[in-house]
């Protein structure tokens, strides 16, 4: 069923009479204009044959990859003793790639299940930080959460973990380290990230800019989600040249 | 004057009317499922009802999924819509369609209209101010959507945007803060030229809330007035042949 009875009707007799004396496939034209008012844009997740699976941990709010297929690995998730752990926005980007199947307690998980985990708090990404995340690993770069080691050797225990939190939790904070796009990445040896990011709704004051800067070794760059869309906007401190 | 996108667009707008396409939306059996968080509303739809939503311009990152319990050739999809705050409250205030529901320490927590309108505040102080531009706009049957791309609150068209271009770049400014925005005359050049350069008109909805009243229930939106004022650049070079 393409249209709506009533839609349908309602066009195809206004249609008649406007171009009534007009050619057969300008008709046609003004039919598809109007279908193609209901078209619903966006893109379709199909998964790939050779999709990795994961079971969700609850108890430390990541995915445990039991099967890691495909060259994805080597720029997504960390490595605890010995297995590949994926946090939420990394899991949920994998899932709309169609190369990660999500099961909790061994029943797979539908996409807006998996999406619901950004709600909760304690796995610590929100939407917003969601939709960065994903606006820059589709562009091709490597991202990985502020101040956590791609590799180590200690197993994951619980949810409060590598993060040091000295700041308020009303305050802005550094959520992710961006890496340059490269195909040769290692997560033994990561290199220094290009910029760290700070999400916030609200625009940065001169103050929480300078503080987030002096915490961090590299450049930061704040990021907005509004509608949808991420802009990212840095506020770099000058001193102009005294000219002659 | 409005720019309608190419022959019979104006057609397909007036044979498809927003009032006709709402009333649909409440004839829905069924409400939508909707988990809330601080950066909006993430909504899963049917075939349908996602033709629907995209027709009368709510929601935006639509993605689709094969349903799995559908088989043959003709699989069901379902889409999952990515909502502004505002969104998640008007088609749950004014269309009731939808049933909120968020996570907490828990688990998921279903949320009545009431909770909703207070939960919402929390998340945006401007939360109420903001709304009642966008319903103002919407009950008027104008299509609203995010405008931050264009430096404005929201971008207000006639009908869907492939089917006209947008009328107006809005700026929501209440009346009782110490003018946050357009506060000096930078501020306006500003504004009016960069909606001049994407061929907008500013328009400001000057909201006049009336203090003292029970800001926790939505009935309160009724005691909060909106004014439009079109704000332009007028130049005499192009008049001046206007008045002989």
């Amino acid at each position: 069923m393409l249209l709506f009875s009533w839609i349908r009707a309602w066009i195809q007799s206004w249609i008649r009479r406007l171009f009534a004396p007009a050619k057969r496939q300008e008709r046609i034209a003004a039919r598809k204009r109007a279908e193609d008012l209901f078209d619903v844009p966006g893109s379709t997740v199909i998964v790939r044959k050779d999709a990795s699976t994961a079971e969700w941990d609850d108890r430390i709010g990541m995915a445990r990859v039991a099967n890691p297929r495909g060259k994805i690995w080597n720029t997504t998730g960390v490595i605890r003793s010995s297995s590949l752990l994926c946090n939420v926005e990394e899991t949920i980007y994998l899932v709309e790639q169609g190369c990660l199947v999500l099961t909790l307690q061994g029943r797979t998980m539908d996409l807006h299940e998996v999406l619901e985990l950004l709600g909760v708090e304690k796995n610590g990404c929100s939407m917003d930080a969601y939709n960065v995340y994903s606006h820059f690993k589709a562009l091709g770069y490597v991202v990985s959460r502020h101040n956590v080691d791609w590799t180590a050797k200690e197993e994951l225990e619980s949810i409060d973990r590598e993060r040091d939190d000295h700041s308020s939790s009303s305050s802005l904070k550094l959520v992710f380290d961006v890496y340059a796009p490269n195909s040769q990445f290692r997560k033994t040896s990561p290199g220094v990230p290009l910029f760290s990011l700070c999400v916030s709704r609200t625009a940065p004051t001169k103050n929480q800019v300078n503080t987030l800067e002096r915490g961090s070794k590299v450049p930061v760059k704040f990021a907005t989600v509004q509608g949808g869309h991420v802009g990212i906007f840095s506020f770099t401190t000058v001193e102009l040249p005294c000219l002659s | 004057m409005s720019r309608w996108k190419g022959r019979g667009a104006k057609a397909v707008a007036e044979a498809a009317p927003l009032s006709g396409l709402y009333d649909e939306i409440r004839r829905w059996s069924a409400r939508l499922e909707c988990a809330l968080s601080a950066s909006g509303g993430t909504l899963v739809a049917n075939r349908q009802q996602a033709r629907l939503l995209c027709a009368t311009g709510f929601g935006s990152d639509v993605l689709s999924t094969p349903d799995r319990r559908g088989d043959g050739e003709d699989l069901a999809t379902t889409h999952v819509f990515q909502l502004m705050l505002e969104e998640v409250f008007y088609l749950s205030y004014e269309l009731d369609c939808l049933r909120v529901h968020r996570q907490s320490s828990q688990g998921r927590v279903d949320l009545t209209l009431e909770e909703l309108w207070c939960l919402m505040q929390e998340f945006n102080r401007e939360f109420v101010k903001i709304y009642k531009a966008y319903s103002h706009l919407r009950n008027k049957r104008w299509v609203v959507r995010p405008g931050p791309q264009y430096g404005a609150d929201f971008m207000a068209y006639r009908h869907h945007p492939t089917l006209v271009h947008s009328d107006y770049a809005v700026l929501v400014i209440s009346v009782d803060d110490p003018q946050s925005r357009l506060a000096s005359w930078t501020d306006v050049q500003g504004m009016t030229r960069l909606c001049g350069s994407v061929a907008k008109t500013l328009l400001v909805l000057y909201i006049i809330v009336d203090m003292g009243h029970d800001l926790s229930s939505p009935t309160y939106l009724e005691r909060i007035k909106v004014e439009e004022v079109e704000v332009r650049r007028w130049l005499p070079q192009k008049h001046r042949e206007d008045s002989q």
